[in-house]
């Protein structure tokens, strides 16, 4: 079966340089200090090339294994982050508490039991997109999950790892959960048996010490595969809960950094170094983990006129990646260009909903769709065979 | 009496509330419990200050509970509104002090030494983390304390991009300073810190001949900082408001705020229409006072204010037309922006006690209330390690002050720090706290009522001490 990644990029990521239309007069027009040099690009057709720094992706496109959605976003796009967010993580413009996947999840509760449904790495919140459901968590790495003393790193120290011994007596979780059992704060009690489930599912598939004794935290042999710094370390730890027995179905990775507003750069600078990350995250990913697909996304694009601080404030319709064996690979979807603005933004005439739902569908195989991703309307995309 | 009861006495507490059942036991039914098997009758005077009390500090200590029933809780509220009570305490003064020493100031962040930036990023985080935490724990004016955490989140910088890190003391130190005082000051204080216009890139934003300024301090001055994303505001607005705030820049010779006539230009806004009602009567750096003063009085400012204070102090489930948080935009309004006279309505109102519903601790409050009932506060010669335990137990926890990336702030309700990973990671820092405390962060298992090293643990990770 194969099963999904979601990477987020946090700020709204420039579509126009992850993939940009790099010949384009109106590109080079609106962008006087900071277009893509057309020869930089790699090219992936007669109108776009990839970022110069995505020399991974890159591959994948030439091998037919990656998708390209350009102008993509979604119908009354807000340029608002936070609601763009919760847009996109419920699945629904309706913004529901619940997210999509977690419906899926919740809908779905009978083909595995297992807490590690859903895994989000390099965070201790839910994400949004799983909330709904009691198969899902979020923590830093797997080595977080287990109960002993903390250790943290120096924060100087790049890879932010934290040991943890056993100590004492341990924490004896039974009598916790009996002290909380009359608690008030229902949330809180079931976050208390949530925990004492995630431990008890680590603890049975032997997955307790992920790496040798004495190491910790992220995988500790070939760190520069995944990328430099803390995204390296995300992906890495993704790839270990991946690797282990847990019945995970969906990993989540939250990338920061992509709300460019001022100096973005182009062939180096600031969005290189994201793009960077990202492309070797992805590919050492995808190497590792052939049965895999990945969908890449984020809340919006950036406007396509420069601003005075040499970045770009929020836009509208951005760029959707989907990676994987399975994908019908290249450009997909409409690209209306750059002549006529949706009020100076890309406009959304891709359906990010759409990808959502081809991939519930497809990879997710969601017996409810329409409850996972609702009231999908836009063309299909078929990103995925 | 000590505030905290060991698990044995809850548990016991928590069958007398079972019997109990049908009274309100919104929060806190164990203590009512044992009250009330003790004395017959609910002392709910007690329970009821002691409920306010825990909201408006980081933990009601006996002394603490001794003091206030008589003295009175709202001469106690008067006494935290004046400023003098920030000296009260000597010892925490110096503390403080040496904690500010730790921290690099401007003219040392002029090197263009990268191991010695490093040095003092590092710093600069563990400094600030160590005046959050110790200051929540120990300082003597704690509800300015708890204030700085909600106005840190509600006006948030965060120090991950560089710059913006050497600057974050002060402009937590700006945050402390004006707490209490009229909201459209601390809009204008906020607006011109070099934290916030390197944060949200105004520093750079111009608009004069074909520049197009900059957006992003625009957006979340109106989405993040005043009115809401409801407010009214369209997306002509934001363009209109970063014209408005186009020159507001740094000086490049000290680092401070400095006004650029030159790259300030209003464009066509002064013949196009209004921003939530405001029109500018000149250009100039005026015109941004002005609208900062209007947003600061925005009726959707107001009530939107009014929720988030009662979210965090009082009930994160309240709703908007709640008696309360309507009662409280109305005294903003009448105090003329005056966020102290909020406080004290929140915390005295006759409603508090009904409306009141237990809160998971964050982090930050997690462990400053373990060592404000547990521990004393470390003597200054400490406090190079007190620091970086604090915030390396703040990173596993996931809270370490001003490093939330977005401008939106450390999200508060319960859900949010409630996944299992979150409490795996409390438990955790909680264990490291009972059995193998950090240097100058030890506890007194006497002072939680506890006989040994397990009973420690079990009563730091039950309801008494994680939720609020």
């Amino acid at each position: 079966m194969t099963r999904l990644a979601i990477v987020f990029l946090r700020g709204g990521a420039d579509g126009l340089s992850l993939l940009s239309p790099a010949d384009d007069a109106d590109y080079r027009r609106l962008r006087p200090t900071q277009a893509l040099d057309p020869a930089a690009v790699h090219r992936v057709d007669d109108t776009f090339g990839l970022h110069p720094a995505a020399r991974r992706l890159a591959g994948f496109a030439h091998a037919g294994r990656l998708a390209m959605i350009p102008a993509c976003g979604f119908a009354g796009q807000t340029r608002s982050h936070f609601q763009a967010q919760a847009t996109l993580e419920a699945g629904s413009e309706a913004n529901t508490i619940t997210g999509w996947v977690g419906r899926h999840l919740a809908a779905t509760a009978g083909r595995t039991a297992s807490p590690f449904r859903g895994v989000a790495v390099g965070t201790v919140s839910l994400p949004a997109t799983f909330r709904g459901t009691s198969d899902a968590l979020g923590t830093p790495d797997l080595s977080s999950l287990r109960l002993g003393v903390l250790r943290p790193a120096r924060a100087r120290q790049k890879a932010r790892r934290v040991t943890i011994t056993p100590a004492g007596p341990g924490l004896d979780t039974a009598a916790v959960l009996a002290d909380w059992s009359s608690s008030p704060s229902k949330v809180a009690v079931a976050g208390a048996n949530a925990a004492v489930a995630v431990l008890d599912r680590i603890r049975s598939s032997g997955s307790e010490h992920p790496e040798p004794e004495g190491s910790s935290g992220v995988v500790a042999a070939g760190e520069d595969e995944f990328g430099p710094g803390e995204a390296g370390s995300v992906f890495a730890a993704g790839s270990q809960v991946l690797d282990a027995d847990l019945g995970t179905e969906v990993l989540m990775i939250d990338l920061g950094g992509w709300d460019t507003h001022n100096a973005q750069g182009t062939t180096d600078g600031r969005f290189a170094e994201l793009v960077g990350s990202l492309d070797k995250g992805l590919g050492a990913l995808l190497d590792r983990h052939d049965d895999l697909c990945i969908v890449v996304m984020t809340e919006f694009g950036r406007r396509v006129a420069e601003n005075a601080s040499g970045g770009f404030d929020h836009g509208r319709g951005s760029v959707a990646l989907v990676l994987g064996n399975r994908v019908n690979g290249g450009v997909r979807g409409s690209w209306p260009g750059l002549a006529a603005l949706d009020d100076g933004d890309v406009p959304a005439a891709n359906d990010l909903r759409v990808v959502q739902a081809e991939i519930a569908e497809t990879v997710l195989r969601t017996p409810k769709l329409d409850q996972v991703v609702p009231g999908v309307a836009g063309p299909r995309l078929d990103v995925v065979g | 009496m000590d505030p905290t009861l060991s698990r044995r006495r809850l548990l016991q507490s928590v069958a007398l509330a079972g019997l109990a059942s049908g009274c309100t036991t919104r929060r806190l039914s164990g203590r009512r419990g044992t009250r009330s098997s003790s004395t017959g009758a609910p002392d709910t005077s007690t329970d009821d200050l002691r409920l306010r009390l825990e909201r408006a500090t980081y933990g009601a200590t006996p002394a603490l509970l001794a003091e206030v029933s008589a003295m009175g809780f709202g001469k106690w509220i008067d006494r935290q509104l004046d400023p003098a009570t920030r000296t009260k305490d000597k010892s925490f003064t110096r503390l403080n002090a040496a904690i500010d020493a730790t921290m690099p100031d401007l003219a040392e962040l002029r090197t263009r030494d990268k191991v010695a930036k490093a040095g003092y990023r590092r710093s600069s985080i563990e400094g600030i983390t160590a005046r959050t935490v110790l200051g929540a724990a120990y300082a003597p004016d704690q509800l300015r304390q708890r204030m700085v955490d909600l106005l840190a989140d509600r006006l948030h910088v965060a120090v991950s991009q560089t710059p913006v890190v050497y600057y974050v003391p002060a402009y937590d130190a700006m945050l402390r300073d004006h707490a209490f005082g009229r909201f459209s000051d601390l809009l204008v204080e906020m607006a011109r810190h070099p934290a916030m216009l390197l944060f949200l890139d105004n520093a750079t934003s111009r608009a004069d001949g074909d520049h197009v300024p900059n957006e992003n301090f625009g957006r979340e001055l109106m989405e993040l900082h005043t009115v809401g994303l409801d407010g009214g505001y369209d997306e002509v607005d934001v363009g209109e408001v970063a014209h408005v705030f186009s020159g507001w820049s740094l000086d490049r010779a000290t680092g401070g705020y400095a006004f650029k006539p030159k790259r300030h230009s209003l464009g066509g806004f002064a013949t196009r229409g209004d921003v939530l009602g405001w029109r500018p009567r000149g250009d100039g750096e005026a015109a941004g006072r002005e609208l900062l003063e209007h947003l600061a009085r925005h009726p959707a400012t107001e009530a939107r204010l009014a929720l988030l204070m009662a979210r965090r102090f009082v009930s994160e489930d309240i709703r908007a037309d709640d008696r309360l948080v309507i009662e409280a935009a109305r005294v903003y309004r009448e105090h003329d922006t005056e966020l102290g006279p909020v406080l004290r309505h929140l915390l005295t109102s006759d409603r508090f006690p009904a409306a009141a519903t237990s809160m998971l601790r964050r982090p930050v409050d997690l462990v400053a209330t373990t060592l404000r009932r547990g521990a004393d506060a470390p003597t200054p010669d400490r406090l190079d390690h007190v620091s970086t335990n604090l915030s390396g137990l703040l990173r596993v926890l996931g809270q370490v002050p001003y490093c939330w990336p977005a401008p939106n702030g450390y999200p508060t309700p319960t859900a949010a720090w409630a996944s299992a990973g979150a409490i795996i990671a409390r438990w955790n820092a909680m264990t490291t706290l009972a059995h193998a405390a950090p240097a100058g962060l030890a506890l007194d298992p006497s002072r939680f009522d506890a006989h040994d090293e397990q009973d420690l643990l079990l009563a730091l990770c039950g309801p008494d001490i994680q939720l609020v």
